[in-house]
């Protein structure tokens, strides 16, 4: 091991020329989401969900944990099956025609409203517009079954990882002993021997 | 014009049917991308999180192959809701072309900050023996945040001969 580890500060903000990330903000996003399934089709929705899987799975494979486990499905018989099905339904087409939904922001804002304090006032307010894209939504790019799957990995992980955080709060002491209450003794009749 | 359709490779007949369906179906492909990404400027954004710009690097101090770097990250949430924290690291280049591909291990892999927590996140990265000396740069990246990374170097120095 070497001497004292270096270290540096990093602070997390909202983007610049936007609203930020608050819970009146994050609730109009998700009643928004959640609208929007009303106007577009299934294939719409879950096209550009798996755009958005395989985005992220793009990101992830810059890093190196990430480029192992890519070239790993790569390597195996997933990537190749994975591949040909992709090829053969057409699902490549399908998920590299649609705008990737930025699935890890979602996952993260929901977990966020779960965590809010101050949800009760903000579900009294009038409903806010939400923010749209605009002409600054990624465009649609090619998707791979790989980069989905990376992407789904990632994404799993992120799930696993917050759920067990917002319960750590109120998680119940590990070999729980809940004490019963003594039951009445059974009654023995001549028709219950 | 006499045209028939008997003609080996099907005639000029043949070719004008196929290109005109070729032009039919890149006309529907380019209208369906066109309404995709029109449907898409009005779709909802999701409020992202951003890491305020700095000029900080992180820096290792000079290690020799074989041994383990720590480093350490303190994050900071000013934002006024939790945010979930993944912290990892790209492959690292040599000057020389030489890439590394760590393994590291982050204490804890991932953290929810709430609004203004501070955490310190501790990177082991083990330098194997096979790494030639030498500065490797690459970023420490926080997954999913836009524009997000911190240059990071790694100075690995020669193995001292034994006397």
């Amino acid at each position: 091991m070497t001497g004292d580890p270096a270290m540096v500060r990093l602070r997390l903000v909202d983007e610049p020329d936007s609203a930020g990330r608050t819970t009146a903000t994050l609730l109009a996003s998700l009643a928004a989401r959640l609208a929007a399934l009303h106007s577009i089709s299934g294939a719409d929705a879950i096209g550009a969900l798996t755009a958005g899987y395989a985005a992220l799975g793009r990101k992830v494979a810059e890093t190196a944990e990430g480029h192992r486990m890519f070239e790993a499905i790569c390597r195996g018989r997933a990537g190749s099956n994975g591949d040909e099905l992709w090829k053969a339904l057409l699902i490549g087409r399908w998920a590299s025609s649609l705008p990737p939904s930025p699935v890890l922001d979602q996952l993260r804002n929901d977990l966020a409203l779960l965590l809010a304090d101050d949800l009760d006032a903000a579900l009294e307010l009038p409903p806010m517009p939400p923010e749209v894209f605009g002409t600054g939504r990624p465009d649609p790019e090619p998707a791979t079954p790989a980069h989905y799957l990376l992407g789904m990995w990632a994404f799993a992980r992120e799930v696993v990882t917050g759920i067990e955080a917002l319960a750590a709060a109120t998680w119940p002491p590990p070999e729980q002993v809940v004490q019963g209450t003594p039951r009445e003794p059974t009654v023995r009749g001549p028709l219950l021997p | 014009m006499r045209v028939v359709n008997d003609e080996p490779g099907g005639g000029p007949f043949a070719e004008l049917v196929k290109m005109q369906a070729e032009f039919q179906t890149r006309l529907i492909e380019e209208t369906t991308r066109y309404l995709r990404r029109l449907q898409g400027v009005f779709e909802p954004r999701a409020p992202g999180t951003v890491l305020q710009p700095g000029t900080e690097t992180l820096v290792s101090a000079p290690s020799t192959a074989g041994e383990t770097v720590e480093l350490n990250v303190e994050v900071e949430n000013r934002q006024r809701v939790h945010t979930m924290v993944t912290p990892s690291v790209t492959p690292l280049v040599e000057s020389n072309g030489t890439t590394f591909f760590p393994a590291t291990e982050f204490s804890p892999p991932s953290r929810l900050l709430a609004p203004e927590e501070v955490a310190v996140l501790t990177l082991r990265l083990p330098l194997p023996t096979e790494l030639t000396p030498g500065t490797y740069r690459g970023m420490l990246i926080l997954q999913g945040f836009r524009d997000g990374g911190v240059p990071l170097v790694v100075e690995v120095s020669a193995p001292q001969a034994a006397p």
